[in-house]
Parts: structure tokens; C-alpha cells; sequence
């Protein structure tokens, strides 16, 4: 038995920087998704019928137009990996991985540079439990939550010369401040592009490709820094180094 | 301090006065709040924070210039006072021209210039208007507008309320019940814009800013009013012009700039509300306490700044003691046989909209009959009279469709010409004739001289169109029933044939396969979103079933692919992204079944204004744009539908009966009805008066009186608000142009015994 005073305590101290700390430690090496291409009819059929759906559900909108039908037509769920290009297209659940790799193809297909997006996410341990017993009833890894925090995938979409906006396919919707304190907010992303050394602007921030970096509060943030959740008041957070992105396999 | 407030109305679409009294009692502890209200029904009154409420009868019941007095006696003895509510602060602007140092609403010439749909007033900010109509254009100008903007419209009233009208029938609907509402006819059309809602709301006195804030809103109601939303500081982009426009306006008060910022970052206006809005507390929440630095502005006394809470706000529902002074009145008794207790509006708003146009007080014209809804005459072509001038109205048979020769003639011809003009060396273009559309001999003999094939949808319309000398080579087969009835199949070869199914195309191919079907062209019909007609395409296995049955296809054949959609239903623009995501779906299909697609046929379904005032520039580009995504393409068949049909005919009927009222006739009653017009209530159609009398024509403005079919069906009105000349006679005729597409094919037999 303990006493929920206790418990909050105890939860507060882990919510500190070093949890965060120990996530991208974990994650260091965690690749994003990429969908399989079978070399086969098949899979081309699937891609063929994902880049003209999506142009249809366009409706004549803007190109930079997010493809939420993705997120109409999947529910988010368990994915198992490896996956295809054929078999995702047919699924009824696709997990974060799946839905940000079809998400980064269509941007691509639209003529616009887009990028695939990790990030680590701020919620509960009870949210993680419930998560971890979903995946674990599917036989698909739950390896992306740990103590609280969740990995992520979404897709970095360039709006205009080393600018970006991230959209998260599984959430349905664009990434920005103030989320970045509190539950469900992002407290580090690394985005994969080819050069490791090239820089992103995201929402005012600067991104270092291929790093993960957490995420610096915006600095007219109105809340008193007591105020906030001691898993955001971590030290000034300015791009920390860094585990330089290796390749491996994954999806939430 | 004594500060009034109006505006307390605290339902699920609130009026900002709760939240302005919030956050003055932050700020200023001690003030006397007054809360200002105009029914008891209204649930603001028994918030804790407003220390006393001065409860008015309804606008109806109110002795405006008495009301005048009493106010202006508060202001002159020290009183501030703040509206929230948009009709009154019209009115006080009315009551004080010149404003009062304690009147903290704006002016009336302030009121002018940020009148809807244009606002003026703010013209300097980097902001786009919405496009617009006022809807005292001609229904057909409004039914063009619609088409333009794909039917992703909203019919706004001049004060409140908008309303999304998704075809002609709802339009006229809503329409109605808002010119009625509202007294006015004076509403307007402005066009959807997708994306997300923020607002800038700012305190201003005398033309100076004392404070503003950027808000977006980040969850919303089911009627798109703000439930929780971020406050920061206005933007850089938007702040020095924000500051000009106020100084020119002289702004006294709170205001609200509501925007909407698409997926493409650009911000559009829609309205400024010359008030605080609802959610004005959210921003007192982030440290903006607005209102507490107007009233500092205005009387000097500093005001307690307000704590900093972070910077997003939400709402609540909250359950309340009622106040001792104002218990809950009863509901009034249902009426019978409807749902609910009928009581919007209790404080009187319509009653004040109706007294303040009587008194010219909005609107700025004087001579604004409420019941007036007279507008602009519809401009008709030139050769609609020429051809109605060679018919003896005086006694033609009534009602009858009349054929509209050469403007028939005349569209058939433009067409042909075009086809002829967009044909290149590789890739011939070729108009086709939908004959359901009309199957008028006369119209298809006018499709063959001018060049078109003839798409048929039966048996039975291939041989119409064998009758009117086209050869089987000249006949495109379509639709779902396309082999009915047995036994009229043509032996010999047809141009084309375009399967409707996956079922449908392994006939076609087994008709093929035993020599029961001979045709240059096999094709599919590929499903356009939200028909029912065509190969669906909803899922990959849709496209991979294609694929796999498409294999079966004799090599001999030539390949197609078909199209149909309505632009007049989906609008020009959408019809010509769906031409593109046409045009992408049919390179995926030629490329992965090897099939050369050797013919593009395009249905359209076009409003004839449209397609005649598209520029061949721009059929130009569609044929570049289909040879590039589909390379070996020889034939594009397109295939305007209405737009060749519509102008060729016209319904003639009677006047037989009228009765004049006080002043002008409401009602006429003619032999004609809806079953010689059953398109009345999916397009408008231009009216034109031939007097009996005179031989004049007059073409038919808006107006006050309905045109009453002769049918005993409640529903049979051919027109509504239409202006009559200023002498009808029995026996008249009223023309009703643009008739000639379904209204003409699909007129029925109804009354006639």
C-alpha cells in the first residue's frame, strides 16, 4: 500500500530529465519504419491505389494538405513487422510506423520533400501498460514505451527552404507549441535525412538532422517554470547530443 | 464604479458578458457590476460576479427612446458601459453618433467599415476576404457562384448566423427562413475555407490600442464557436497594420477579427465582431486582462494585472444557484405535434433587427422595406428573344416546350468548332452527345452535322440515334443497362463500348469472345467519388481485381477509359482536380496491365455557362495534361452533356389566375407546373414575361410573389420571389429559358387526365 502523495512524488522524480535521458539512450538505434516492396504486382497495385486515393481525397486543396484520410480509413493499433507495401494497404489497424512510412511516400509522390520523424512522447505509465497489453495481445513488440514515454514515428514536411512542419499521421494532426510540456507533448525528435548535417527550422526551433534533441520550451511560454511539469522544467533544453541515427527497424 | 455590462446570454453559443465580468472583477475588485439583460430566461443573469442586473422587458416591448435616456442618464452620472451584443451596439452607436467618454462601443462610422462581408476597415492587414455574392443578384449569378466555389458555400446573415448550403434546394430553403428571421434579404454567399480558426481581439479607445491578443482555437463546438484555445501575442505581420486600421477607425471598444488560416498559411477574414468575443476571459486567463485595460483606458483608475496561468484556456459547464430576485420562468406549452418549447430568441433580437431597419439604423438605407425583396433583372442572351420572337405567343398551346433554334444551332457549332481547334496531330478530340440528355430527334440531327458521336445508354437510344442517320461506328454504349432491351444490338461494329462493372466488363468480353459484340473500343468506366456508376476503385482489391479481369481483354481491341461526373453538381473546379485524379488513376491502370489506353472519354454534366465560358486555353491544357500522364492516348470523346441541351429549349405557360392584394399581386397561378420543369428545384432557371398585350419581353427580376403551378401538390411552385411587370394580364405567358436538359427528358405526364 502506498500513499498517493507518495506515489506522485515517486512519479515526479521520474519524470525528470534523466528518464528522458534514458529513453533516447534506449531508442538510440531505433530505425524508422519502411514499408517492403515485394517486387511483385502486387505491391505496385498498392502503391499505385495509395498515391491516386490520395490525390483524389485532395478535393483540389492545397498540396501541403495533410493526408488524414490515411487515419479515417486506419485505425491505429498494432502493426507486426516486417510489412509490406501489399499487406499494410490491406490492414484495418496500422501502428504509427506504418502509417508515417505510407505518409512519407505520399508527400514524396505529391512532388514535396518530406522526411520521417522519431519522437519521444510525454504520458503516463498507466497509458504505457495499457499499450503494452494491446501490443502484447497482437504478438507485436510494445519495445516503444518505456516508463511513461512513448517512441513515435510522424513526417517532417518541408513547407519551404530548411522549414518544416511534422505531422503526425496516427494523431491526425500538425505538431507544434505549445505541446511540448505535459501530457502527450514531445520532448525529443531526431529526423532522418541523408545528410547528417544539414538543419531544419520546426516551429522556431532548430533541428539538427539525424540527432535526437530534445525540445527547448518556446521562450514567451506563459507558465512560471514552477508551474510546469518537472518532466519539462529539465535544465535548458537545447540540443543535447546525441545519438547518431543508425539504421534498425521499428514502429510503435 | 458603476460598469454595465449587456450581452450575458451563457448557453452552448455564448454572448461574452460573463467572461467580461470576470475579468473586471479581477481587476477591479470593488466596481459595481451591473449585468444588462433583456429576458429573464437568460442564464448569465445569476453569475455570482455581477453585483446587481438591470433587467429590461424584450426588444419588442421596449420604449426605445425612453431606454435612450435612462441610458444615456447611467453615462452622464459616471457609469461605463459595455455591449456584447451586435444589434444593440448598432443601436447605441445610433443613440450617441459621436459616442459618449463612457460609452465603450464604437461609433457608427466605425460600424460601416467592418460592415460583412467586405470589412473595410481592415483592408491594410495581410488578410484575403472570402469571395462573396450579395444574394440580391439574380439566382442564376447565385447558382454560377456556387458552381465556382464547388458548392463549398455559406449563406450568412447580415448580423448572424451562417448556414452551409450544399445544393439549390437547400439554398432556397435557407434562404427563406433567414429573410425571414432577419427581415432582410439582404443576405450574402461566401465561400467555404478550409483550415484552422483564430482571432485577434483588441481593446482600443479612441482609435488608440490599450491591448491585444492572438487566440486559436483548439477545440470547438458542433456550431464551430470556440470551447478552449491558445492566447499568445499578436503576430509581427499583423500588429503595425492592426494599429493604423484602429487609429483610422477611430475604434472605441473591444473587437474580434475572426479568421480562418488555410493549409497554406494564408489567413482570411470572415468577420469583425465590434465586441469582446465570448472566450475573453481565456485571454484574461494568459495575462490579457482586455477589458480591465479598456476601462483603465477610459476612466484613468489602474486596474490589478492579471496572474499569468500559461497561456491555453478551456471551458467548463457549471451549475449555478439560481438568484432569489429572478426565479426560472415556466416553459411555454409545445406546440402540438412538435418537439421542443419554441423559445429562441426571448430576449427580442429578431424584433430589435426588424425596429432598427424600420428606423434605417442598419443597413444606411432609408427606404428599406423589410417585405421588399425586389433586385437586379437577369440578363438573358440575345438570341433566347430572337428565337422566342418567331413563335405567336398569343396563341400557342400552353404550357409546351418551345425549341430554341438557333441558339441550339449555335452551341452545337461552337462546340464542333472547338473539337476541331484542340485536335492535334497526335490526338484527336471529338465531342459526343449524350441522347438522354434530350433525345430530341432535332438535337441529335444538330450533334450528328456538327461532328459528334452519340452515347447511348440503351439499345433502345442506339437505335434513336441509328434513326437520325448515325452509323453504329458513331455510337458509344454506356451505363449500367446498356444491353437492354434484348435482341436491338447492332451487328455491325459500334465506335465503343465502356463496362460499367467488373461483371459488366467480363460480359462485354464474353460477347466479344463469341463474335456477339464487335466494337473498336472496349473500355471501363472508372467510379468518380460518391457515384454509384463505374468500376470501383474504393479498395486495392478493387484495382487489383481490374487489373487481373482486364487481362482477359482481346489484344485486338483498343483500349478506353471513361469518366462521369457532374461538374454543375461538384463545382468547375473540383471537376477539373477530379479530371486530374482521373487522369492518375488511368496511368495506373495502363501501366499495370500493358494496356495502351487509346481513348480518354470524359462526361462532364456541364452547366452550359461554364462550359462555354471556359476558355479554350484551358481545354487546351487538359488535352496536354491527359497526353502526358497517358502517352499513347489517340481519342479524347468528351462529352459536354447539358451544356449542349439546356439553352435548346424553354417551357411556355399561362398566366390564369391572380389576385392583387394591398399592393402587389403575392400569388399567379399558371397551366404550367413542375412535371414540365422537374429540374425547378436543382437549378434556377431564367424567367422571361411576354405581355398579350404589348408583345413585350421582360425578363424577371427578384421580387415578392410566387409563380403557383397548376398541379393541386403543395410543393408545386415553379417560382418563388420573382418580380411581375407592372401589368399582368390573364392569358400573359411566362417563358422559362434553360429547360432543355432534364427538365425537358425528364418532364412527366401529370393532371392531364
Amino acid at each position: 500500500m502506498y500513499l498517493v502523495a507518495d506515489r506522485n512524488e515517486q512519479w515526479e522524480r521520474q519524470s525528470s530529465n534523466k528518464r528522458l535521458e534514458l529513453a533516447m539512450l534506449k531508442w538510440r538505434y531505433r530505425s524508422t519504419s519502411v514499408l517492403l516492396h515485394h517486387g511483385k504486382a502486387c505491391c505496385d497495385i498498392a502503391r499505385a491505389w495509395t498515391f491516386a486515393t490520395d490525390y483524389m481525397q485532395l478535393n483540389g486543396e492545397y498540396e501541403l494538405t495533410a493526408p488524414r484520410w490515411l487515419r479515417a480509413r486506419y485505425k491505429w493499433g498494432p502493426s507486426k513487422w516486417p510489412l509490406s507495401w501489399c499487406e499494410a494497404v490491406e490492414k484495418k489497424t496500422l501502428d504509427c510506423g506504418a502509417l508515417s512510412a505510407m505518409s512519407y511516400a505520399i508527400f514524396n509522390a505529391r512532388g514535396i520533400t518530406a522526411y520521417p520523424a522519431q519522437l519521444i512522447q510525454n504520458y503516463t505509465e498507466q497509458a504505457g501498460q495499457h499499450w503494452s497489453a494491446n501490443w502484447d495481445a497482437e504478438d507485436a513488440p510494445a519495445d516503444w514505451v518505456n516508463n511513461g514515454l512513448a517512441y513515435h514515428e510522424a513526417c517532417a514536411v518541408v513547407i519551404e527552404e530548411n522549414v518544416v512542419k511534422i505531422w503526425d499521421p496516427a494523431a491526425a494532426c500538425w505538431l507544434a507549441a505549445p505541446q511540448f510540456c505535459g501530457y502527450s507533448s514531445v520532448l525529443a525528435v531526431r529526423v532522418i535525412a541523408g545528410q547528417s548535417a544539414m538543419t531544419l527550422s520546426w516551429d522556431g526551433r532548430e533541428i539538427q538532422c539525424n540527432k535526437w534533441q530534445k525540445i527547448e520550451l518556446p521562450s514567451d511560454y506563459g507558465v512560471a517554470p514552477e508551474m510546469i511539469n518537472e518532466a519539462m522544467a529539465l535544465e535548458q533544453l537545447t540540443v543535447v547530443d546525441s545519438y547518431q541515427y543508425e539504421s534498425a527497424a521499428g514502429g510503435d | 464604479m458603476d460598469i454595465y455590462l449587456s450581452g450575458l446570454y451563457s448557453g452552448t453559443n455564448p454572448q461574452p458578458g460573463i467572461g467580461i465580468a470576470r475579468s473586471i472583477r479581477q481587476a477591479y475588485p470593488t466596481a459595481r457590476i451591473i449585468g444588462v439583460e433583456y429576458s429573464n430566461r437568460c442564464s448569465g443573469i445569476h453569475w455570482d460576479d455581477l453585483d446587481h442586473i438591470w433587467l429590461q422587458r424584450p426588444w419588442e416591448e421596449l420604449a426605445l427612446d425612453l431606454y435612450a435616456d435612462q441610458i444615456k442618464e447611467r453615462l452622464d452620472n459616471g457609469a461605463f458601459w459595455i455591449s456584447s451584443v451586435d444589434l444593440e451596439i448598432m443601436w447605441l452607436a445610433s443613440v450617441f453618433p459621436e459616442g459618449h467618454e463612457r460609452l465603450l462601443t464604437p461609433r457608427m462610422s466605425s460600424l460601416q467599415k467592418i460592415a460583412k462581408p467586405e470589412v473595410t476597415g481592415f483592408r491594410e492587414l495581410p488578410l484575403q476576404v472570402p469571395p462573396f455574392i450579395d444574394t440580391e443578384k439574380p439566382d442564376w449569378d447565385l447558382h454560377r457562384f456556387c458552381r465556382q466555389h464547388g458548392w463549398k458555400v455559406w449563406l450568412k446573415g447580415p448580423y448572424y448566423e451562417a448556414v452551409r448550403t450544399y445544393g439549390w434546394d437547400s439554398f432556397q430553403n435557407v434562404r427563406a427562413i433567414l429573410s425571414n428571421a432577419w427581415s432582410t434579404d439582404r443576405l450574402f454567399l461566401q465561400s467555404h475555407i478550409g483550415g484552422y480558426e483564430e482571432s485577434i481581439c483588441f481593446a482600443a479607445y479612441e482609435g488608440e490600442i490599450v491591448g491585444s491578443v492572438y487566440m486559436r482555437k483548439r477545440e470547438l463546438t458542433e456550431e464551430g464557436k470556440t470551447w478552449a484555445g491558445s492566447v499568445t501575442e499578436v503576430p509581427q505581420e499583423f500588429a503595425a497594420g492592426l494599429r493604423k486600421a484602429v487609429a483610422d477607425l477611430r475604434w472605441t471598444g473591444g473587437a474580434e477579427l475572426e479568421m480562418v488560416r488555410d493549409t497554406s498559411g494564408q489567413a482570411w477574414l470572415l468577420e469583425c465582431n465590434p465586441r469582446f468575443p465570448a472566450w475573453i476571459h481565456g485571454g484574461t486567463i494568459s495575462g490579457h486582462n482586455l477589458p480591465a485595460l479598456l476601462i483603465e483606458k477610459a476612466s484613468g483608475r489602474p486596474s490589478l494585472r492579471p496572474a499569468i496561468n500559461g497561456n491555453e484556456f478551456t471551458r467548463v459547464v457549471l451549475e449555478i444557484p439560481v438568484k432569489h430576485d429572478f426565479p426560472l420562468p415556466f416553459l411555454p406549452e409545445p406546440f402540438p405535434g412538435a418537439t421542443g418549447h419554441s423559445m429562441k430568441h426571448p430576449a427580442g433580437t429578431l424584433a430589435l433587427a426588424k425596429r432598427l431597419q424600420e428606423l434605417s439604423v442598419i443597413e444606411g438605407n432609408a427606404n428599406d422595406n423589410s417585405d421588399d425583396k425586389k433586385g437586379e433583372p437577369v440578363i438573358v442572351p440575345a438570341s433566347f428573344i430572337e428565337d422566342l420572337q418567331s413563335y405567336d405567343f398569343n396563341n400557342i398551346e400552353t404550357p409546351s416546350f418551345v425549341f430554341m433554334e438557333s441558339t441550339a444551332a449555335s452551341v452545337f457549332q461552337r462546340a464542333g468548332r472547338m473539337a476541331k481547334e484542340l485536335t492535334t496531330k497526335e490526338v484527336k478530340v471529338i465531342n459526343a452527345y449524350s441522347i438522354k440528355t434530350n433525345p430530341d430527334e432535332k438535337l441529335i440531327k444538330l450533334a450528328l452535322g456538327a461532328g459528334f458521336l452519340a452515347e447511348a445508354i440503351s439499345l433502345l437510344e442506339v437505335q434513336k440515334a441509328l434513326q437520325a442517320g448515325y452509323r453504329t461506328d458513331q455510337v458509344i454504349l454506356n451505363g449500367p443497362g446498356k444491353w437492354w432491351p434484348n435482341g436491338l444490338l447492332p451487328a455491325k461494329p459500334i465506335r465503343a463500348v465502356f463496362a460499367d462493372s467488373i461483371p459488366d466488363l467480363e460480359y462485354t468480353i464474353g460477347l466479344i469472345e463469341r463474335n456477339q459484340l464487335r466494337s473498336e473500343i472496349v473500355g471501363v468506366r472508372l467510379r468518380s467519388p460518391g457515384s454509384r456508376f463505374g468500376i470501383s476503385l474504393e479498395t486495392p482489391e478493387h484495382l487489383a481485381t481490374l487489373v487481373e479481369t482486364l487481362k482477359a481483354l482481346p489484344a485486338e481491341c483498343k483500349f478506353g477509359i471513361h469518366f462521369h461526373m457532374a461538374s454543375s453538381n461538384i463545382g468547375v473546379k473540383q471537376w477539373w482536380h477530379l479530371y486530374e485524379g482521373m487522369l492518375r488513376w488511368a496511368r495506373s491502370v495502363e501501366n499495370l496491365t500493358q494496356r495502351r489506353v487509346y481513348c480518354l472519354d470524359i462526361g462532364g454534366g456541364w452547366f452550359p455557362d461554364d462550359w462555354h465560358s471556359e476558355s479554350p486555353d484551358r481545354f487546351g491544357r487538359a488535352i496536354q495534361t491527359a497526353k502526358k500522364f497517358l502517352p499513347h492516348v489517340q481519342e479524347i470523346v468528351s462529352e459536354p452533356g447539358k451544356a449542349m441541351a439546356q439553352p435548346a429549349n424553354a417551357v411556355a405557360m399561362r398566366v390564369l389566375e391572380f389576385e392583387n392584394g394591398e399592393n402587389e399581386i403575392k400569388e399567379v397561378v399558371v397551366d404550367g407546373s413542375i412535371a414540365e420543369l422537374p429540374m425547378n428545384f436543382f437549378q434556377p432557371h431564367r424567367i422571361l414575361h411576354f405581355s398579350t398585350r404589348t408583345g413585350d419581353w421582360t425578363p424577371l427580376a427578384r421580387g415578392n410573389t410566387r409563380l403557383l403551378g397548376r398541379l393541386c401538390m403543395e410543393h408545386d411552385i415553379v417560382a418563388s420571389n420573382v418580380e411581375l411587370p407592372p401589368a399582368l394580364s390573364k392569358g400573359d405567358i411566362f417563358v422559362f429559358c434553360d429547360a432543355g436538359a432534364y427538365d425537358r427528358s425528364m418532364s412527366y405526364v401529370f393532371g392531364r387526365g
